[in-house]
């Protein structure tokens, strides 16, 4: 294979490319609510977002990998392993290019979404529809629905609890006591449930689900007479209810970033880690193990993109929704990352962007927010579902492209 | 700036912001009012000729301020309150400089002596800047209570509009006492008219700012 050292070269400048992207983009999701909310100045945002990310990426990145890969088309239909190679740059060129044009166009798209679409008309245009699992495209498109709806849900009810029996309760600040405490279990409940049932940490402690359900709450439990313990001495020091919910609106924040550094991570270097792995071993293996080199790549690739384009696009949305307080950014924030856990452990690739607009919606219906404009769901959704089928004929179009170059 | 961000999208500027600007324009406008109407007893007429001349601008500000609100609540845009109480509420606490601006414009056709009212107009003139004022400061806490659900900012902002209606009924006695007193007085049938519809106007102003109260006690009805 006289081609190899290119494919690996190309294929680390799309990954880099893609991972770039996710830095530049997705990671003010997590950080544009907090900068927006002055939970944290837009220095100690790019800071913490940037750690976080590389160490979700790192950490825990390796896990999500293959199921993405390995999902959406089943690799048993093609022995040819140059088709796959080729059909995997083409996936990652031709999601790399939808991000860059739904970006330019506003569009708040997946990236996991993009790489699926990719796959897909890869798939199809090699070997027809058996290859394609129909179940997990079926599973994409009623996660369109179900995420944000589910965030939605979340965040009206969430928001309707704390407004009724914390803040307009008859004594506050008593009542912060006494709930808050149970908001920051819940927020642990969510970070350690997703840390434990979500990613290899889990299977490298080694508890079976019971157990791990047990250590779970445990924790929980522990977090919640802790943060008792802690809230009853801030109140009493005069600290206002906002600045708790500050602290809860950190955790939520980090936790997102985490999160996307550790999911999103695959859809950068996951491609890039498969063409490796057939150019080394010159078959097409079930799993393909991701080696630590090329997560923290990853990582450094989102880490860049914060640095270079994601502080700008963190400080305009912080300088845009001024409107978000604490209390807001937290039930936007924990709600989409309740719905992105529970949505994936029901095993759907879900997307945070998504699930932040349910959110959102959610919080203006429960009167949580000034004004929300609902006009602008139809466009999104649009952009949404064409995101499968415009990856799939880009990626098509790069595969032709490929074959005819080499 | 290429960003790709939900938020970015879904939150918008809160018409609250255009509605507090609003209500501090209505607030400056209705200072300067006052001065043109003691300007006009006093009969300083030039003072009161430039003071017209900067309601008349300051309305005018204030009808730009109301329609670039309107201009930004299309359909589909959910706010948190109903929308009509939001645009009534507006509406409402525009036609306060609107009929000061009305009010100014009346007394430049025509100087008639004032007089024999003069203490119980330059009253009611002062009710109602104060049913104006109350009224104000009410709005300007709306934006803070919907961000904080304050129980306590709620029961301020009752306090005022409860305020607001009593400035009110009081504006409108003192109405009722200077009308009599017009039409008992040995003034010609235009003068009277003249006068009349002149306290008729300065006392729909706190009718205007009473019925943008209740607009916001149902903005903050539990």
């Amino acid at each position: 294979m006289e081609f190899s050292a290119i494919f690996i070269i190309i294929a680390i400048v799309l990954g880099l490319y893609m991972a770039w992207n996710i830095g530049a983009n997705d990671i003010a999701n997590s950080m544009g609510s907090a900068v927006g909310a002055n939970a944290i100045t837009l220095k100690q945002a790019v800071f913490i977002g940037s750690i976080l990310c590389f160490i979700g990426a790192v950490l825990v990145g390796s896990h999500v990998t293959d199921t993405i890969r390995k999902g959406i088309i089943n690799t048993n239909y093609i022995t040819n392993v140059n088709i796959l190679i080729k059909g995997l740059l083409a996936t990652l060129g031709a999601a790399g290019l939808w991000i860059t044009f739904a970006t330019w166009r506003a569009w708040p798209v997946s990236t996991t979404h993009s790489i699926i679409g990719a796959l897909t008309g890869f798939g199809l245009f090699v070997k027809g529809p058996n290859i394609i699992e129909w179940n997990k495209i079926i599973q994409v498109t009623i996660s369109w629905i179900t995420s944000p709806l589910f965030a939605g849900f979340l965040a009206f009810i969430l928001f309707k609890i704390i407004r009724k029996y914390i803040l307009m309760a008859k004594d506050p600040k008593k009542a912060c006591r006494r709930i808050a405490p149970i908001l920051v279990g819940l927020t642990f409940l969510t970070v350690i449930c997703s840390i434990l049932f979500k990613t290899p940490v889990g299977e490298k402690i080694g508890l079976c689900f019971f157990k791990n359900i047990i250590l779970t709450l445990a924790l929980s439990s522990l977090s919640i007479s802790i943060g008792y313990f802690l809230i009853a001495r801030s109140l009493k020091k005069g600290k206002h209810i906002e600045s708790i919910f500050r602290v809860l609106q950190l955790m939520t924040s980090g936790y997102i970033a985490f999160s996307i550094g550790a999911n999103d991570v695959a859809n950068a270097i996951g491609p890039v880690a498969g063409i490796m792995s057939i150019i080394k071993n010159q078959n097409i293996s079930s799993t393909v193990p991701v080696p630590i080199y090329l997560l923290s790549l990853g990582g450094i690739g989102i880490m860049v993109g914060i640095a270079t384009w994601g502080y700008r696009v963190i400080a305009t949305i912080g300088k845009k929704i001024t409107e978000l307080t604490n209390t807001r950014g937290f039930v936007i924030d924990f709600s989409a990352a309740t719905s992105v856990l529970i949505a994936s452990k029901f095993g759907m690739p879900v997307s945070t962007t998504h699930a932040v607009i349910g959110a959102v919606c959610g919080m203006g219906l429960a009167r949580g927010l000034d004004v929300v404009d609902f006009r602008i769901i139809k466009p999104i959704i649009i952009s949404w579902i064409i995101t499968i089928p415009a990856a799939a004929i880009t990626s098509i179009l790069f595969f032709e492209i490929l074959n005819f170059i080499l | 700036m290429y960003i790709r961000i939900p938020l970015l999208n879904t939150l918008r500027k809160s018409p609250f912001d255009g509605l507090t600007k609003h209500a501090k324009k209505v607030k400056e406008c209705i200072k300067i009012w006052e001065q043109a109407m003691s300007a006009y007893i006093e009969k300083d007429y030039d003072t009161f000729d430039n003071l017209s001349k900067k309601v008349q601008k300051l309305e005018h500000e204030a009808d730009l301020i109301k329609g670039n609100i309107n201009a930004h609540l299309p359909k589909g845009i959910k706010i948190n309150v109903y929308k009509s109480d939001f645009m009534f509420c507006l509406k409402d606490q525009d036609a306060i400089v609107d009929f000061a601006e009305d009010i100014v414009i009346w007394l430049e056709f025509k100087k008639v002596d004032m007089n024999f009212i003069k203490e119980d107009l330059l009253a009611l003139i002062q009710k109602v800047i104060e049913t104006v004022e109350t009224l104000e400061k009410a709005v300007l806490e709306i934006q803070l209570f919907f961000s904080s659900w304050k129980r306590k900012k709620r029961e301020k902002m009752k306090t005022l509009l409860k305020q607001v209606h009593r400035h009110e009924w009081e504006s409108d006695r003192l109405e009722k006492k200077i009308a009599k007193k017009i039409f008992q007085s040995d003034l010609d049938a235009v003068d009277i008219y003249f006068t009349s519809k002149l306290i008729r106007l300065i006392a729909d102003i706190a009718n205007r700012a009473e019925n943008a109260g209740d607009r916001i006690r149902a903005m903050i009805a539990e």
